[in-house]
This record gives C-alpha cells, structure tokens and sequence, in this order.
C-alpha cells in the first residue's frame, strides 16, 4: 500500500513538473501603446493623462539622441542616453534579519533611473529641455500626488507608508547582490540565475545589473520581454507571471529566483 | 445647452479629423541639397566673389585636388579634419553596449565632425585657410554634444554612440533590435544606411537632404519622431526593438 501511495505521489510531481513547464505567457508586443508610451499625452492630444509631453514623442521622456550640452547624462556610469532628471532622495533601506548589515545600500545603477519618476519626488515632466520648447517643467506631475491619474499611489514605490517619506522598507531589495557564490550560505534558497530563465527565455543573470538585483530584473520598462496582461488585467511588466490567469503559475516570478 | 454639446461634437470631430492626418506618412520627404540646410552657396562666409567659392558641392568635395591632399576619406573630400581626440560614448559609459565600436569615431562620422565638434574653421575648405568661423559662431546649438566644455575635452556622453557595429548587421536579429533589412520610411534598410556595419551619423542624418529619404522638417532625419511627422519615435524604433 506504501509503495503506490508513493508510486501515485511520484506521478502527481512528475504531472505536475509537466504542466509547469507547459505553462507559456504571451510576451508583450513593445513599448508602442504600454504604460511606458506617454505619446498622448501632449497638448491639444485626446490622451487623458495629462499634457505635459511637449512633443508627444514616446523615447525622449526618457532618452536623447544628443542633449544638446544640457549635461542630462545623469545616469552617471548608467549611460542609457538618460534624458530625464533623477531623484536626489535619500531612502530608509530594507532590512531583514537574514541579511547582513550592510548588504543593501542606497539605490544605484537602473534603479536609480526608475525611481525617477516612481518615488514621487520628481515631476514626470521633468525632461529634456522644456524651457526651450517655451514650456518650462511644471515639475507638478507627480507620482502619488496632483490631478491626473498618476496620483496612483500604488504605482509610487518610495511612498508606500503614505506620507511620501522615501521609504524601501515596505519593497523586495534593490541594488542587492544576488548570492551567487558557493561558498556563500546565502545561496541557500536561491536558484542558479545562469540556469534559470525568465518567461521570454532571457537568464535571471541577464537581468542582473553587476550582479545586483534591480527594478528591472523583474520589471520590464519596455515590455519588450515581459508577460502580456490577461485580458483586462495588468500585468506590471512583470518579466514572469505570477498567476495561472496570468498565463503562468502561482508565484511564478517568485520562484524563478528564490527556491522554495 | 444644445450648442454646448453640439461644440463638443465638433471638437471631438476635429479631434478625430486631426488624428487621422496625424496617423497618415509624411506627404513630401527630403526635396534635394539645394535650398537645404546644407547649401552654402549663398553663405557669408562662401561668397561667390571668389571665383572658387559660392559653390554647394565644394564646401565639401571637390572634382580635382590641385595637389592639396586632402583626400582623407575619399569622396573627393575637399575639408581637413579634426584631429581632436573624443570622450566617446562607450561601453564604459552605458554598459547595454556589447558590439565593437571604434576607440575614436571613424568613416563618414569624421567628415561631419569637420565642421560639427567646433573644433575646426567652416570657411576651411579646397585652398582657402578660412577665416575663424566656426560652428560655434553659425549655431551653437549645432555643436553636436556640446563637445567643447568647460574642461576643454570633447565629451560625447550626451550623444548617441557612434562608430559602433550594429546588433545585425548580416541581416539577423539580435535582442533589443531589428533586423538590418528592416526600411526606414524612405525605403532604403538599415544595413544600406551603414557604413561597414557600422552605425554612423549617416545612418540617422541623411546630409544631403536627398530627395525621397528625409522626413521634412527635421534635423534631416531619416524617419520622423512625433506623430505630426509620420510616428512617435518612429526613428528610434526603426532599429530599437522596444
């Protein structure tokens, strides 16, 4: 009795391996039309969101061919053609018991850019060279705060205590080495991320910024490599699905990296 | 009451009748080098007086050298160039740049740094030593990255890589961009807007206005970037795959 108990417990893995492999999101088409594709929201447009992009243009909100020497490079070791400005905050950092002081510091590389916009502290508009174009940048457009419908607070990651006050506590680590090393009893938990893959089939290594994770090991800003909403949901860029209706499974993101 | 409604019909009409115009392609693309923004023929500093200047062809090339060997790059060029040394764009700068790319800029690009980086006299061209007049002096906004700056370098951290191989340039696809046989609005491919698989400023800038390859109204670009001019980002995305 023992024996097909064990038998029939090694099929539903076996089973269940299978269907987890077979589960295959759909990859978003691209930038055009994401939430990253603030093209309508320019003056005189039927975009909702707002008129603070001048030109209506979908990259420069965030990168320039040429910035024409107004030192807006400010990715700095980043490059990335960075066009709009950074936030100057300083953030109260996450701990945790299982990791050692020190560990996390303060947002750099990618991350650095992301929070940008998605602390709250720095205006949307705050880009390119407004004053040129005649419309200086009202730096109004904030995440988490204003008339539009960016004052989601959701969408605002450094405010999530809800008083704005640059906080990482509450949110996954950034600017963290991914314990990769044998001989690190930290990589006890962590799955191989020059094995393991994210849903467009790109390493977890990949994803990596220096060997740090970042926003965008699990985001993707372009949703260019990230998995496709279900219908009439969102999918947050998300490099995995989380969900079956999601087109994955259950916590798949998690799992990609942490072994559990 | 009716009015109010019966002008927001309109409005919203309007809105839609412009929408459709914006989605449409550029009507008239590049009309040629003469009249562009590249024909000195009627410039100060190129006066027909002197009976070799008041040329459009000869700020840059000339038929025959007269044995000033200034055949740098062929194209019967007619210019010397910078010899200034650059603070490039580079994989040191934004690590996401994986492909060869030339220590200094190369190829066609060192032709438009001639005049571009401001480090050189415009009115310097076939015998004649100039006068100072530099692009600083014609539009500073036309020095490309800012090059000159306090310290004096030629910083290019503030412009797009240049001299650099392109993701594909056999024609196959490379994550992050499209395929080289991918068309810019004109019709010419990527790969045709190359020089030596490299992505140089010709790739984006057609100098010569050509006719049927550059979206009016912009700085000679190849493809537009607003939607009035044939696309959001259309240029960018001709061979970023975003």
């Amino acid at each position: 009795m023992k024996k097909v108990l064990v038998a029939a417990m090694a099929l539903a893995l076996v089973a269940g391996g299978a269907s987890l492999a077979m589960a295959a999101p759909t990859i978003s088409s691209g930038i055009v039309g994401s939430p990253h594709d603030f093209s309508a929201d320019m003056p005189g447009s039927t975009g909702a969101d707002g008129t603070w992009n001048t030109t209506g243009e979908i990259c420069r909100v965030c990168h320039s061919p040429h910035d024409k020497g107004r030192s807006t490079y400010k990715g700095s070791g980043v490059g990335l053609l960075w066009n709009h400005d950074v936030s100057s905050a300083t953030y109260t950092l996450y701990t945790s018991d299982d990791i050692p002081a020190g560990d996390i510091g303060q947002p750099v590389g990618n991350a650095k850019l992301c929070l940008g916009c998605h602390d709250g502290t720095v205006g949307i508009d705050s880009f390119d060279n407004h004053t040129a174009l005649g419309s200086a940048p009202t730096n109004a457009v904030k995440i988490g705060s204003g008339t539009d419908p960016f004052a989601e607070v959701a969408l605002r990651i450094g405010g999530v205590d809800g008083t704005n006050g640059n906080t990482l506590a509450g949110t996954h680590p950034i600017s963290a080495d991914y314990p990769v090393l044998a001989s690190d009893p930290a990589t006890r938990g962590f799955n191989d991320p020059t094995a393991k893959t994210w849903a467009d089939g790109e390493l977890v290594s990949d994803t990596l910024e220096n060997g740090m994770v970042q926003c965008a090991t699990c985001h993707d800003v372009h949703s260019r490599e990230s998995v496709a909403p279900a219908t009439g949901g969102e999918n947050y860029l998300l490099r995995q699905a989380q969900t079956v209706a999601q087109g994955g499974t259950a916590s798949g993101l998690c799992l990609t990296c942490h072994n559990k | 009451m009716k009015i109010f409604v019966s002008l927001i019909v309109q409005f919203i009409l309007a809105l839609c009748v412009s929408g459709v115009a914006l989605a449409g392609p550029p009507a008239v693309f590049g009309t040629g080098i003469v009249g562009s923004v590249h024909d000195f023929s009627r410039a100060s500093w190129n006066p027909e007086a002197l009976s070799y200047k008041g040329e459009i062809c000869n700020v840059c090339h000339a038929p025959h050298d007269g044995g000033r060997k200034t055949y740098k790059a062929g194209l019967l060029w007619n210019r010397q160039l910078s010899s200034s040394t650059y603070i490039m764009y580079d994989k040191s700068w934004s690590p996401g740049i994986t492909h060869a790319q030339d220590s200094q800029p190369t190829g066609n690009s060192k032709l438009c740094l001639s005049c571009h980086d401001g480090s050189l006299a415009i009115d310097a061209f076939g015998s004649y030593p100039g006068t100072g007049w530099r692009m600083w002096d014609e539009n500073t906004n036309k020095v490309i990255p800012r090059f000159k700056d306090a310290a004096g370098s030629l910083d290019m951290h503030g412009t797009h890589p240049i001299s650099v191989t392109y993701a594909a340039p056999g024609g196959g696809t490379a994550k992050g961009f499209k395929p080289a046989t991918n068309t810019w609005p004109g019709g010419l491919t990527i790969a045709d807007t190359l020089q030596n698989g490299k992505v140089q400023c010709s790739t984006c800038h057609d100098v010569h206005d050509t006719p049927g390859e550059v979206v009016p109204g912009t700085q000679l670009l190849r493809a537009g970037l607003t939607a009035k001019q044939g696309g959001a980002s259309a240029l960018c995305l001709t061979c970023h795959d975003k």
